[in-house]
């Protein structure tokens, strides 16, 4: 409550209004991406299903807020954001550990293939639930959070799963994820290793689902979807799938792309006119055009493809070659990356 | 029982045109070990290929084996610039780039004809032909149903008597050797994709001629189940594809007709893992060929 | 007169690896000649490099005066080299008669110029009639070298590539097997033969290379190869 007032007297700048929302979004969307980057990029697992948990994180923390807690009694704000958001993440790795069991044992293709099947079914089952809101979505969610609440959680996600990665469990998912076999000679299951960066990971997308509604205050069955999942899946990509600021970058991509598209038109537009106009141009083709650039997901599997092609690591690791000392500090190597750059 | 049978007649022409698809899968599957994310777009692709050269008012009998054609070189293409130099490399970008390519069309797709549900400029006889005076069929079932069967019969006999064929046989079963046979394994990886995209392309337009209509992420459902349809019958196999494809359209139906329709769309997944977690190769593939 | 395959300065490289350090070897027209060195010592490489199962990084092979370096391996067996690869690699869920049948793939032969050709085969290879509408999963190791080298002899190739015959196969059966690749030499086929089964080797060849670690150490005629102590030593075990 303090926090939220604080910015209210902050806020004397409409930019700066105008900036909250898209800045929130890319702080709960950049967890939300660390999250898939753990499974994606660390253990190398292809899901299409992660918004789900993203979702059920969301609808936990709203299904306690409002109907739980006030069973129990209490309506601290601090307090409800605290077991709300526990409870969020409790239940996305629970959910996820279900999930794990048929599917984490299947290759790569049919492990797509079936975690986008329980993305649907959880989207489908959500839609069936009257109490949660059904298809129009989860509304009158208190706000708790608020941006500095949501930056400080980034940081401490950030930081929080670049330690894991230098643990024990966090090396074998690394190593698991290049040679499973010399893997299991170092002793290390990779069975073991998939579940936990699967259920870890999604864990920390339910911790951004539980932000995000006390954010936005709705929640609907559309966010476990398909397109929803996807998207968060190109944008992890064209960050870079392979390093926690790749996360970060392709959030930022992802949320503020749209934000940017918006203003070309007007800019476009006048040039394309000309263009119309002087006859170089047909207008079935400058409306094309026009439209092109406002649909930014046909942009992003563009760009995806490109980046696969050229530099699979993403768009983080490009610029890792101009800002060699400072992503270094924060990238993620396995030890004996560490051992032979110490030795070099 | 009466009932039962109707619903039968009323699954049979969907699961031949799941069929169509799960073919495609099964036989790109069988050479690449990989499942083709955006073979399901290719049922949407060519869909609208044939609705376009159908609305530039040419005839039905060029428009379609226009479209399909089109649709197929669009497929072999695909393969050729954005699979085929990746393949060699990591899986997992093989499959992203999959799900990136299907995104492509689709929302290629939409920005040239929209999001929206367009008619079709092509249909099939109505008429409705009654047995026994409590069952109903129509026309254009059976004709698309056997038309599905001729087309999985021609594929198959393709596969299994000719030189070409021959060659995706082999490919399929060792890749090295068939390197060494000096068979061309680029142009039988090609002309498979080609073989998969006229199957898919022709069961969507058939698609959008018994619903008349279609859109943009019609593909998408129809692939996963599709997909599904494969893996149940035994993906790598063609008559697996044919009899997944046939029991998947079933047994959708009879869940309708059972009053559940709200979660007919879930049955095909509910197989999925079903058929994963029981058996793996499928109703009719051979244990020790999928490491799945 | 020129070598039928001239190799020149080969390198081949596994990633960070050089598996193949400036091999250069010949083998002439109508005769045997062995690749003879440990595991490892880069033999399969340098037959999976000639058929274009791998890329050579630098050098030349010169097939019947033309460098095949950088060709598809169907282009490579269109121009009549044949390869018994290494781990024999059939196609193991078709019959003994499907996997003769795709040896034929690369030449357009009509089906009685495959009968025949089979029909010569099975004069060599006389089991291979035996169990022709079999499938090959239930044939022996033996069996599966023959067919192999069978199905190789389908497009009657003009150089024949032979990756570790007798691995896996009793000291009879390989006799049996080394006895007819002196046949078809005999009828003009030239053979290159790569085998750890050193002694066996030489004994039918008239040259030979010895490769150690990527690299020719010794490349002689076979007789003298035999005589010299150091080979003797370290690869015919005496």
């Amino acid at each position: 409550m303090g926090k939220s007032n604080w910015l209210k007297f902050n806020n004397m700048d409409s930019t700066l209004h105008y900036l909250l929302l898209p800045l929130s979004l890319f702080g709960i969307i950049a967890i939300e991406a660390m999250g898939l980057q753990l499974i994606l990029g660390g253990a190398g697992l292809l899901t299409l299903g992660h918004t789900a948990f993203f979702a059920i994180g969301g609808y936990a923390s709203a299904t306690f807020v409002t109907y739980i807690a006030p069973a129990l009694g209490f309506q601290n704000p601090a307090l409800l954001l605290i077991f709300g958001t526990l409870f969020a993440i409790f239940l996305s790795g629970a959910s996820s550990f279900l999930v794990a069991i048929p599917c984490l044992r299947l290759r790569g293709d049919y492990l797509a293939v079936a975690t986008m099947g329980f993305g649907q079914i959880i989207e489908n089952i959500l839609y069936n639930i009257p109490q949660l809101g059904g298809a129009s979505g989860f509304t009158n969610i208190p706000h708790l959070a608020s941006l500095w609440l949501i930056w400080i959680m980034v940081t401490v996600t950030g930081c929080g799963l670049y330690r894991f990665y230098q643990t024990g469990i966090g090396q074998a998912i690394l190593c698991s994820r290049d040679d499973e076999i010399v893997a299991r000679c170092f002793g290390m299951s990779p069975e073991k290793s998939k579940m936990a960066a699967f259920i870890v990971g999604n864990m920390v997308t339910g911790l951004a689902g539980a932000l995000y509604v006390h954010t936005f205050q709705f929640i609907s069955p559309v966010s476990a979807g398909f397109q929803k999942s996807v998207e968060i899946l190109l944008a992890v990509v064209i960050g870079g799938m392979f390093s926690i600021w790749g996360s970060l970058l392709g959030a930022a991509i992802l949320v503020l792309v749209p934000e940017l598209l918006r203003f070309l038109p007007h800019h476009l537009s006048g040039g394309l006119e000309f263009l119309v106009s002087t006859g170089l141009l047909s207008s079935r083709i400058s409306h094309l055009m026009m439209d092109f650039f406002q649909n930014s997901m046909l942009i992003f599997s563009l760009i995806v493809l490109l980046i696969l092609k050229v530099n699979p690591a993403g768009a983080n690791s490009l610029l890792h070659s101009f800002h060699q000392s400072l992503k270094r500090t924060l990238k993620i190597r396995t030890r004996g990356e560490q051992a032979n750059e110490a030795a070099s | 029982m009466l009932d039962f049978i109707q619903y039968l007649i009323n699954g049979v022409s969907v699961g031949g045109l799941y069929a169509l698809i799960a073919i495609g899968y099964s036989m790109v599957f069988g050479i690449l070990k990989f499942v083709n994310f955006a073979h399901g777009d290719l049922y949407m692709l060519g869909a609208y290929l044939v609705m376009n050269l159908g609305l530039l008012v040419l005839p039905i009998g060029f428009a379609i084996p226009a479209g399909v054609i089109a649709c197929a070189i669009i497929s072999v293409t695909i393969n050729y610039f954005i699979y085929r130099p990746i393949t060699s490399k990591n899986r997992l970008i093989l499959l992203i780039s999959a799900v990136a390519v299907s995104l492509l069309l689709e929302n290629l797709i939409q920005l040239i004809y929209t999001a929206e549900v367009h008619a079709f400029p092509f249909s099939l006889p109505d008429d409705v032909l009654l047995i026994g005076e409590r069952l109903i069929i129509r026309q254009m079932d059976i004709w698309v149903t056997l038309f599905t069967l001729l087309l999985a019969l021609l594929t198959w006999l393709f596969v299994k008597k000719t030189k070409l064929g021959y060659g995706i046989q082999a490919v399929a079963s060792n890749r090295t050797a068939a390197l060494i046979n000096g068979i061309p394994i680029d142009r039988i990886v090609s002309l498979t994709f080609f073989i998969g995209g006229i199957l898919a392309a022709l069961a969507g337009t058939l698609q959008s001629m018994i619903t008349n209509q279609l859109h943009p992420l019609m593909g998408v459902a129809a692939g996963l189940k599709a997909f599904s349809a494969a893996v149940l019958g035994g993906i790598g196999s063609i008559w697996g594809a044919v009899i997944g494809g046939f029991i998947l359209g079933i047994s959708e139906s009879i869940l309708v007709g059972l009053g559940f329709s709200t979660w007919k769309d879930s049955l095909a997944f509910v197989f999925l893992i079903f058929i994963l977690l029981m058996r793996p190769q499928g109703l009719l593939g051979k244990k020790q060929l999928v490491k799945v | 007169m020129k070598p039928l395959l001239e190799i020149k300065n080969l390198s081949v490289f596994y990633g960070l690896i050089q598996a193949l350090k400036g091999i250069s070897l010949k083998v002439e027209t109508g005769s045997i000649v062995s690749l003879v060195g440990a595991n490892g010592a880069g033999k399969s490489t340098l037959m999976k490099t000639i058929i274009g199962i791998m890329k050579a990084r630098s050098g030349e092979i010169y097939f019947k005066s033309e460098n095949i370096l950088g060709f598809k391996s169907h282009e490579i067996v269109q121009r009549g080299v044949s390869q018994s690869p290494e781990g024999r690699q059939i196609f193991s869920d078709m019959t003994v008669y499907q996997n003769l049948l795709l040896g034929a793939y690369s030449k357009k032969m009509n089906p009685d110029e495959i009968r025949n050709r089979m029909e010569e085969i099975f004069l060599i290879f006389p089991v291979l009639k035996e169990r022709l509408l079999q499938q090959t999963v239930t044939l022996s190791g033996g069996e599966q070298q023959m067919l192999a080298i069978g199905r190789a002899l389908m497009i009657r190739p003009e150089l024949l590539l032979l990756d570790e015959p007798s691995l896996g196969i009793s000291p009879l059966l390989t006799e049996k097997i080394f006895e007819v690749l002196v046949q078809l030499k005999n009828s003009g086929t030239s053979i290159l033969l790569a085998e750890q089964n050193a002694a066996m080797a030489l004994e039918i060849s008239d040259r030979g290379y010895v490769l150690e670690l990527g690299e020719v150490i010794y490349q002689d005629t076979a007789s003298n190869l035999m005589l010299n102590d150091v080979v003797r030593k370290a690869y015919l075990g005496v």
